[in-house]
């Protein structure tokens, strides 16, 4: 293998001190600001990029790659210990590590999701240096009717998400695709929903929303549960990671890094999107899907696989194309005119050198996060064992300053609040918070991409059947939605015959 | 108000919401030309909002959905004096500066929490209500160049 | 770490500083010579952004040569499609030690009702560059000059945003080409650059520094640059002058604004920096060679005139695309 040969030439000159050091600061600062409610990648590595700057060279881009791939191992720590989304992408490692903390398995939960960072990585970084230029074509056949179809296909996927009442699990799907139009509508060019507010013009960010309605919910709604004792019983064994839990969830750990690579590549739907299908994804496949939302380790594996492995996939484009695919790509973009290279298809054949170097960083200092974060797991799971009378004013004081920090804005932190109080009513009434986080996520790129075709095809409907890639999509989504109700007629046996396995 | 109370409000509050969505969507426009316009999105969440919480209004007011415990008098109280707290200390921000209104907001929300409170835990939520904002502030605001509001005292 | 943190501790002093000024103004109305204290510059965007580059450089060109006795303090205030950092310094009426560069945004946020405040509420210094556009084809679509493009029944381009630079040359080369041209609002550059190479759209306006790395791959290729004369970057590239549209020149101005009121000295003062910044080495080595952007110099009046003339052109577009009556 002779990129595996170039990945090595690439690791050994990255491991010069002052590279070393450089990637460790970056992934450093990067699991700080993860593990920060409301400040993710794009923030951290635009906060990074005028000292990086300063590194010049290899340095520089190994440092902002290391506050990316950071982030992402650093983003499931206040989510699994608090429900606190620590940034976008690991809003769905909420959905098992939360209740994992909660069952007094903090330890195996936060293990389990450096593994699956992990895997996530290594796969990722393989797949970056191997077939970066097949996947970027494949990354451009993508257009807007494609990604309709793409998005109509993640939906029929994801609808197992619904919970108990898939009724209001539609309900609060739609006030999430509601809440995705607020803003300036980038088609049409009017707000929608702004009601004058300077602050909507630019829409809701998705953090703002992620961290009221899981994370301060989560707070308010757990008050009065444990002021005296601890959030739950711990042993000193709660505290420590468990390595057959990675032998336990190795299918969702492929699973979510191949999902999280491919859909990471594609430019414009980004890192969030990818967890959610790789959890809907494990669920689906599951022989019991009802475990998952319990607090499972498979439910953590497969978004956090997914996450890593997809800021990977995203720097594809970036490195091959020259194209800034997502919004964290497009500062480390500005990071590499700084050092003076200009990012576009010859980057690779301009400046091998540079770019193997870069790879190889990214190696080490995924291998470092996994060290610095496995050793940091027993000391951040003790943290639930402070009374919650301690415990909860910090942490609010932390969402305050991190949800601030998100577009200096006082009107998000109000935004917040106000998104905690109605989750807690929602969560009482059993609409699920799940599918109304998808929508947000999700509605834009479906309405956007279904106006951009429309435009492109004057309003002809049958663009989306014509295109190949779109027509299997569609076919696929067909296929998805139908099964179930195929399952149904042919009497359930599938269903029963599984119930005893976890 | 009984959690069934709640269901059946939200519901019908959904109704009226979707019916908005459906009036706003109309207002932005269905189609710009040949393609869908601003409204056309809206217009389908309000139809679909309206069509569905009447199938919950219906199953609540028939008593055909079944709902887990609520909260007792005593949490919801709790959780409403939080989320007063944070609003007040979010509306102080601007005159007080952040440091200070979280520092005010955290003993606050700390003595909410435990109501009978010993002198040890004075100590530590004294401590930690001091602490938490200082290193905030110069996390957010030293390290990583974030603007926090100031207050007269200049931090 | 040193940049940020001087950064912070610089809007403390200025803070401070502003609290004395105001004491001393009331007391001693004799002003001291210009300028007198740090220079806030305040970038309406985020880090790593062409904007936040454009600022950061002409910051670190004026200290490098030395032209002002104080410091330039950069510092982001993203939000609201540039609308707050925009509004921070607007509402700084008549203090001159308020500093921003232009951008698109700072006229199309306004016009689409997004901001407070809008381009008559700052003052014009100078610009010291502009921008043009290149239209591009993809190089496997076949058409190798722009009167190709004549034999297309309909062509569709990409934009970032509705109301774009994008946007109003291809309403101007449709009209000149006579062949139709529809904007497809993307949601950024990149998305914008991955539907031409996908072939997902026909044409592309693309910014010189993006257009060169995939002109040179041979990926894109240039019909025409939107200058009034041939970029010194892209001298193989004819301006639509040359091919006889007359009525396609357009580019960005790369210029810097303060507050409404600013006194006429201090107009004068910042021209006189700003001409020596557009003509130094530093400036063409840190940015013209890197963005491949035309070196140019404007004065405040010229570069007035180019900012009225811009927005009356986002208007019209608007106009005409029905956003407003």
């Amino acid at each position: 293998m002779e990129v595996l040969a170039l990945l090595w030439n690439g690791i050994v000159a990255a491991s010069d001190p002052a590279i070393l050091m450089c990637t460790l600061l970056g992934a450093v600062v990067g699991l700080l600001i993860g593990a920060l409610p409301g400040l993710g990648p794009t923030a951290g590595v635009a906060i990074m990029l005028p000292i990086a700057a300063g590194f010049g060279g290899i340095a520089a881009i190994a440092c902002l790659g290391g506050v990316y791939y950071g982030s992402m191992f650093g983003g499931a720590i206040t989510s699994i210990l608090l429900g606190i989304p620590g940034d976008a992408p690991s809003v769905m490692t909420v959905v098992d590590g939360y209740p994992m903390a909660q069952k007094g398995e903090a330890g195996r939960a936060l293990g389990m999701s450096v593994f699956g960072s992990f895997v996530g990585g290594v796969l990722g970084i393989l797949g970056l240096v191997a077939i970066s230029v097949p996947v970027s074509q494949f990354a451009l056949a993508f257009g807007p009717t494609e990604m309709t179809a793409m998005m109509c296909f993640a939906l029929s996927l994801l609808s197992v998400l619904g919970g108990r009442n898939a009724i209001k699990g539609f309900v609060a799907l739609a006030i999430g695709f509601w809440l995705g139009t607020v803003g300036l509508d980038p088609i049409a060019g009017s707000t929608r929903y702004t009601f004058g507010s300077v602050d909507l013009f630019d829409g809701l960010d998705f953090s703002i929303i992620a961290v009221g309605l899981f994370g301060l919910t989560a707070i308010f709604t757990t008050l009065e549960v444990s002021v005296d004792k601890p959030l739950a019983r711990y042993s000193f064994r709660s505290l420590m990671p468990r390595f057959s839990d990675a032998i336990l969830s190795r299918w969702q750990l492929a699973q979510g890094s191949v999902v999280g690579f491919f859909i990471g590549v594609l430019p414009g739907v980004g890192a969030t999107a990818a967890t959610m299908l790789s959890y809907a994804i494990a669920k689906r496949t599951s022989r019991n899907p009802d475990a998952y939302g319990t607090g499972i380790v498979q439910g953590v594996a497969a978004p956090e696989a997914a996450n890593n492995s997809a800021s990977y996939g995203s720097m594809i484009p970036l490195f091959s194309l020259g194209i800034p695919g997502s919004a964290t790509t497009a500062v480390m973009m500005g990071g590499l005119l700084m050092v003076g290279l200009q990012p576009g298809p010859l980057l690779f054949a301009t400046n091998p050198d540079f770019v193997w170097s870069v790879f190889g960083s990214f190696a080490i200092g995924n291998l470092a996060l996994v060290f610095l974060t496995l050793a940091l797991t027993p000391l951040l799971a003790s943290a639930l064992f402070v009374s919650t009378a301690l415990l909860y004013p910090i942490v609010i004081a932390i969402v305050v300053f991190g949800v601030y920090a998100i577009d200096y804005s006082l009107s998000s932190v109000m935004l917040t609040i106000i998104a905690g109080a109605i989750g807690v009513v929602l969560l009482k009434l059993d609409y699920p918070a799940v599918p109304l986080i998808l929508g947000l996520v999700l509605g834009p790129l479906l309405e956007r991409n279904i106006r951009r075709t429309m435009i492109s095809s004057q309003g002809d409907l049958s663009v989306f059947i014509e295109r190949p890639i779109a027509l299997v999509l569609f076919i696929a989504t067909i296929v998805v939605l139908l099964v179930p109700v195929a399952l149904h007629f042919l009497g359930k046996r599938k269903i029963a015959a599984d119930e005893a396995e976890i | 108000m009984t959690i069934h109370t709640l269901d059946k409000a939200v519901a019908g509050l959904l109704i009226l919401f979707g019916g908005w969505l459906i009036w706003t969507g109309l207002d932005y426009g269905i189609m710009q030309g040949t393609t869908p316009g601003a409204g056309l999105f809206p217009l389908i969440m309000g139809i679909a909002i309206v069509v569905l919480s009447a199938i919950n209004l219906f199953r609540a007011v028939t008593n055909l959905e079944t709902l887990s415990a609520g909260m007792s008098r005593r949490e919801i109280i709790k959780a409403a004096g939080v989320v007063v707290v944070l609003i007040v200390s979010l509306l102080l921000i601007p005159v007080l500066g952040m440091t200070l209104a979280t520092l005010g907001a955290m003993v606050v929300i700390g003595l909410l929490l435990r109501t009978d409170p010993s002198r040890a835990f004075l100590v530590r939520l004294a401590a930690v209500s001091l602490l938490t904002p200082i290193i905030c502030w110069w996390l957010f605001d030293g390290l990583l160049g974030v603007p926090v509001p100031v207050g007269p005292l200049g931090f | 770490m040193t940049k940020t943190a001087s950064t912070s501790f610089g809007r403390l002093r200025t803070a401070g500083v502003a609290l004395f000024a105001t004491a001393a103004l009331a007391a001693a109305p004799a002003a001291a010579e210009y300028p007198e204290r740090d220079i806030q510059m305040i970038i309406p965007f985020g880090a790593g952004g062409g904007s936040d580059t454009l600022a950061r450089t002409i910051a670190e060109v004026i200290a490098e040569l030395d032209l002002l006795p104080v410091n330039i303090l950069p510092e982001n205030r993203p939000g609201g499609s540039g609308a707050v950092g925009y509004s921070t310094v607007a509402k700084e009426t008549a203090d001159p030690y308020f500093i921003a560069t232009v951008s698109v945004s700072f006229f199309t946020t306004p016009l689409l009702g997004g901001s407070p405040v809008s381009y008559r509420d700052f003052t014009p210094l100078a610009s010291i560059a502009q921008s043009p556009y290149i239209m591009v084809a993809p190089a496997a679509a076949g058409y190798e000059t722009l009167d190709d493009l004549k034999t297309a029944g309909r062509l569709t381009t990409g934009t970032v945003g509705v109301v774009s630079d994008a946007a109003l040359l291809a309403k101007l080369t449709s009209n000149a080409l006579g062949v139709q041209i529809d904007a497809i609002p993307f949601d950024g550059e990149g998305e914008v650059l991955a539907a031409l190479l996908g072939g997902h759209v026909n044409v592309g306006y693309m910014n010189p520094s993006e257009a060169m790395s995939q002109i040179q791959a041979g990926t894109l290729r240039p019909l025409a640059i939107s200058s009034a004369e041939r970029s010194p970057a892209f001298p193989d590239v004819p301006t639509f002058l040359e091919l006889g549209h007359d009525q396609i020149v357009h580019t960005q101005l790369r210029g810097l604004v303060m507050p409404a009121g600013v006194p006429a000295e201090v107009v004068t003062y910042w021209e006189g920096i700003l001409q020596q910044v557009a003509t130094s080495d530093a400036w063409k080595t840190k940015y013209i060679d890197r963005f491949h952007d035309i070196p140019d110099f404007t004065d405040a009046a010229g570069f007035a005139e180019a900012i009225a003339t811009t927005n009356a052109r986002y208007e019209t577009l608007m106009k005409e695309l029905g956003i407003i009556e």
